[in-house]
């Protein structure tokens, strides 16, 4: 068990407890609705774990390098932002494939649209709960926020990082 | 009654599009090039592996969260101004917050049910997905210190922009179902 889920395990645990002291009635009450906040959450992370690990074997970083590789400018950053939004798997990933790239000739601006477009968006698997959670129209708005948002960071890389 | 029965209704529908949306995939693969199929298998179960305790651990935070914090208490110390330094305080804070966005839906969603504003969150989502404190050593290995200073002032910066942005929805956004 890693560190950081162990201090969490404390955490929640000791809240619980402390909850559980304060007031019985309202600690079995979290329980109950965290009960059934699982059972409704759970279905759809599971499917939309499986549709990114289908994704993930069909987009690899070679594709990416392929559309990406020796471009630079405002159409390598438009690319590279809707490439960021279909690269699936763990934000970490997308590190190798960012050096990786810049190796492969494609510009700063291009690199930080793909490193922010993976990160910012998540999809496709936080979309799913997300619009599960918040509600459709909330997904939608900040789709398209974070799309514009992805483009101008490729934007201000490629005119003031140096 | 009739917006409850919508509202069921809608969800359904969004729960069946996401099972039809992966079947699909699925048989797509399995005609396409059936060998990704073992590959993608192992990978979701890594995943549920590493996500799930994490996953569990936060939904319990949500519903002790969804029972103690009352709509006064998010009013008067979570709901930030919507202004630049609301939105740069928010930002900030889901910088610190470690864990994917995944893990830390649905706490954000409890506080989105008490009040939180919808610019409030969607600043604390992009500062949240940008930058993490688990993240910061591999960014710097790879990409090197200048960058990754570059990233946090870009991450704050986007953070405000897309605070701003969502503004002038929020109205919308608040109508909508699940609000």
């Amino acid at each position: 068990m890693d560190l950081s889920l162990l201090a969490m395990l404390l955490l929640v645990g000791a809240l619980y407890a402390f909850s559980y002291k304060l007031e019985r009635g309202k600690t079995r009450l979290a329980l109950s609705k965290s009960i059934r906040m699982l059972i409704g959450v759970i279905p759809i992370f599971l499917a939309a774990l499986a549709f990114a690990s289908l994704l993930q074997t069909w987009v690899s970083s070679e594709i990416v390098a392929t559309y990406l590789g020796g471009r630079s400018g405002l159409w390598a950053i438009f690319i590279a932002t809707m490439l960021g939004f279909i690269i699936p798997g763990p934000r970490y990933i997308i590190y190798p494939i960012a050096t990786f790239l810049l190796s492969s000739g494609a510009g700063i601006g291009a690199v930080t649209a793909v490193i922010c477009g993976q990160q910012m968006l998540d999809m496709p698997e936080a979309a799913f709960i997300e619009i599960k959670l918040f509600g459709l129209r909330f997904s939608i708005i900040r789709t398209i926020i974070s799309v514009a948002a992805i483009f101008l960071a490729g934007l201000l890389a490629e005119l003031f990082y140096r | 009654m009739e917006r409850t029965v919508k509202r069921g209704l809608g969800e359904i529908a969004f729960d069946m599009a996401i099972f039809i949306i992966l079947a699909v995939s699925v048989i797509y693969t399995a005609v396409a090039d059936p060998t990704k199929l073992k590959p993608s298998f192992l990978l979701t179960l890594d995943s549920v592996r590493d996500i799930m305790p994490t996953l569990l651990l936060s939904v319990f935070l949500a519903g002790l969260a969804d029972v103690w914090l009352t709509r006064e208490i998010v009013e008067r110390y979570l709901v930030f101004r919507s202004n630049a330094k609301g939105f740069i305080i928010v930002t900030l804070a889901g910088i610190a917050t470690p864990g994917t966005l995944f893990e830390v839906l649905p706490f954000i969603a409890i506080l989105r049910r008490r009040g939180l504003k919808a610019s409030s969150t969607v600043a604390f989502m992009t500062g949240q997905t940008l930058m993490g404190p688990m993240r910061t050593p591999l960014e710097i290995k790879y990409m090197g210190l200048s960058y990754y200073v570059f990233r946090v002032g870009l991450a704050v910066l986007l953070g405000v922009i897309t605070g701003f942005m969502a503004l002038p929805f929020e109205r919308w956004v608040e109508g909508g179902p699940n609000n």
